[in-house]
């Protein structure tokens, strides 16, 4: 019996330590693989009205640049970090592991607190940077201007040194805690001085840098901070705002603040920009979407798809807004006195009263799809999709108009289509049919291929999934490039650029403007494949 | 006494020794240092790369490999007080031993004889200290006795025997006496 509840404690005792190899080494592999993110240490020490900052990572071994090296590499640079490695070194009076890697402690931002668009060289910036190794960041810099002792001054209690000749000019530099800044004037010193011992906010403080940094990924390579206000309202005042009479409409349905990042992922590169937005004329063309309907209907191989959203709902609000500069733009071409008069004119050819009762028929998803079915790029094939409110009115409407002349009817993928003389291509056709909520107008060979198309769909397709994978946002209003499908016309299979890069390593472009949650935000991915 | 707190400080150092830097980075890394956790977590990320099945695998390997560290020195924490009879002592002693002197031997053949970092060194002095009260236990009972039989035969066996490595009702009841 003792030696049968030994062997019971041996064996509870044995799988107690199973059970205890499988907890810890799942919680060592969740918490050592979970991201990060870039922490902007920089940022604290920016002072809080600064115009642009711009940050990058310098971790290297962070997973964005983990991912953006092995996406070079897949566009042929054998080993991108010993080319970076090389080209810093350059003829060898620099050495990377003494003399730059000292710097590389997470972060390193250049900003810059007013652009002076008169021309005089800026003066209120300043560099900052993240030190893996302070001490020896230091030193590097006292070496590279000529090893002596710098002049020092201090400023509440802080060391500064004055440093000829940083980059044209005369400079301070400073080593506060792990950072080092470089600035181009005293005074610009003692506010960053001021702000990191707290006399002075920071960047950092800022709400709304703080909400555009917790809106985009903190995954980045790059970062770019911008108070667009500030910028181009000194463009204004330097009379370099011929494009806008009053600055104040460029701000009114929003903060002027936003901010970039560039990253990197397995699948590709992603660009993204965001800044906090209220409902403004275009906000029904940016409506969140998570699928587009016609890349559900178009086949796998499209080349190009172009989708906006609610034409009908955004028309009302740009002419409220933009009337006086349409009325200015139609004016300037010379053929009518006003956009009304224009329209006014289409209405009477398309046979309605005025040309809203035409538009708001629009109220959903719009799109272009484009193939290359050939190696000629004259051989593309187009297709116009629209979702309508109306089928029964849009047909009644494109029946009535004189300016159509139907050719024949077909029947493809159970659909019925109309068939009409190309008015701009004599001896060539057209297809149009509207059916099931939407309207499909293109060349024959396209509706077809729509119409009786039975494979994967775009949306099924590898390449538009992973591209929207790399995206990680909602689809507003958005524009999808298939890159191998398109080079087969621009460069063949193996399509090789000046540089050398292997361009057939390119899968897709993916590009949409989307508002959503309080934010417009622009975002963009490149994905990457061997 | 002594050689039983030996014992018992071989898992607290190698796992504190596994969060601190191991080893320095390569080639634009050299300024980044890694602790065992950092390196689950590098090779974690490099394997979120779309890689090929050999190279993979050999991640999953390595991962795995210092994983095993991590948890060699928790069951060495759990078994060195009153269990020592159980197979996963000499097990996890031998595999922070053994593991612990490959790293060292990588250590000098990348960046020559110099002190290692502070994680790694911790490692070390746990495997070594492990090695050492084996030799010492080896001498005790001779060379006859072989390592399962020294290690593996329990007290809790049906055959009653003790070995070495199980703690003596004097031992324990000092221990539990403070």
């Amino acid at each position: 019996m003792d030696v049968l509840s030994r062997r019971s404690g041996a064996v509870a005792l044995t799988g107690g330590l199973a059970a205890l190899a499988v907890v810890l080494g799942w919680f060592l592999v969740s918490a050592s693989g979970r991201a990060q993110g870039v922490e902007l240490t920089t940022a604290e020490l920016v002072p809080q009205d600064s115009t642009i900052y711009v940050a990058v990572n310098t971790k290297l071994d962070s997973s964005e640049w983990i991912a953006a090296f092995d996406l070079v590499e897949k566009l042929g640079l054998d080993d991108p970090e010993s080319e970076l490695i090389d080209a810093v070194e350059g003829g060898g009076e620099v050495d990377w592991e003494d003399d730059v890697a000292p710097f590389l402690g997470g972060n390193a931002a250049f900003y810059m607190r007013d652009y002076d668009w008169s021309g005089d060289p800026p003066e209120e910036f300043g560099v900052i940077v993240r030190a893996a190794n302070a001490g020896r960041a230091m030193e590097v810099v006292f070496e590279q201007l000529g090893g002596g002792d710098p002049d020092e001054a201090e400023y509440e209690g802080q060391t500064y040194y004055f440093i000829p000749d940083p980059i044209d000019g005369d400079g301070y530099l400073a080593r506060i805690g792990s950072h080092l800044v470089i600035t181009a004037t005293e005074a610009e010193m003692e506010r960053v001085i001021d702000v990191a011992q707290g006399r002075e906010p920071s960047l950092k403080d800022d709400s709304e840098f703080a909400a555009l940094h917790d809106e985009l990924t903190r995954n980045f390579i790059g970062f770019v901070y911008m108070d667009t206000e500030k910028l181009l309202g000194g463009a204004l005042q330097s009379g370099l705002g011929v494009f806008v009479e009053d600055e104040d409409d460029l701000w009114q349905w929003g903060s002027s603040k936003t901010a970039s990042v560039i990253s990197a992922k397995d699948g590709g590169f992603v660009f993204q920009t965001a800044g906090q937005t209220e409902a403004s004329p275009i906000s029904p063309l940016l409506t969140a979407r998570d699928e587009s309907r016609f890349a559900g209907m178009v086949p796998a191989d499209t080349a190009m798809l172009f989708s906006v959203y609610d034409v009908a709902g955004a028309w009302d609000g740009i002419i409220d807004a933009w009337g006086p500069y349409l009325d200015d733009a139609v004016a300037a071409e010379g053929e009518y006195d006003s956009y009304e008069e224009a329209l006014d004119e289409a209405a009477a050819e398309l046979g309605v009263e005025n040309f809203e009762d035409f538009l708001e028929l629009f109220d959903g998803e719009a799109a272009l799809a484009a193939w290359f079915p050939t190696d000629d790029e004259d051989d593309g094939l187009f297709a116009f999709f629209a979702e309508v409110s109306d089928d029964a009115r849009l047909r009644e409407i494109i029946e009535g108009l004189d300016t159509i002349e139907v050719t024949g009817t077909e029947t493809w993928g159970g659909v019925e289509v109309t068939l009409t003389e190309d008015e701009e291509n004599p001896g060539e056709e057209l297809a149009y049919t509207i059916t099931d909520g939407y309207a499909l107008f293109g060349d024959p060979e396209a509706v077809r291929r729509i119409l009786e198309h039975e494979g994967d769909t775009l949306a099924g397709s590898g390449r538009y999934r992973s591209a929207k994978d790399t995206l990680g946002t909602r689809l507003g209003s958005f524009a999808y490039f298939d890159f191998p499908r398109i080079f087969t016309v621009f460069g063949g299979d193996e399509y090789v650029s000046e540089d050398e890069l292997n361009m057939s390593a390119l899968q897709a472009l993916l590009f949409t403007m989307v508002e959503d949650g309080g934010f417009t935000r622009a975002a963009g991915a490149v994905t990457i494949d061997d | 006494m002594v050689e039983r707190v030996a014992r018992m400080a071989v898992g607290p150092l190698v796992l504190a020794g596994f969060f601190l830097p191991w080893a320095h980075g390569p080639s634009v890394l050299a300024q980044e240092s890694y602790s065992g956790f950092e390196l689950v977590g590098f090779a974690g990320r490099l394997q979120a790369l779309d890689l090929g099945f050999s190279a993979s695998a050999t991640l999953w390997s390595v991962r795995l490999l210092i994983l095993g560290v991590a948890i060699a020195a928790a069951w060495h924490t759990v078994l060195a007080p009153v269990a020592r009879w159980h197979f996963a002592y000499p097990v996890s002693g031998w595999y922070l031993g053994i593991g612990g002197g490959i790293a060292a031997g990588i250590g000098i053949w990348r960046a020559g004889i110099e002190p290692p970092p502070l994680g790694l060194g911790l490692w070390l002095a746990g495997g070594v200290l492990f090695v050492a009260c084996e030799m010492l236990s080896f001498r005790r009972i001779g060379p006859s006795a072989s390592i399962s039989e020294r290690a593996m035969v329990p007290v809790a066996t049906p055959s009653g025997v003790r070995n070495d490595h199980s703690p003596s009702p004097a031992e324990s009841g000092k221990g539990a006496g403070g």
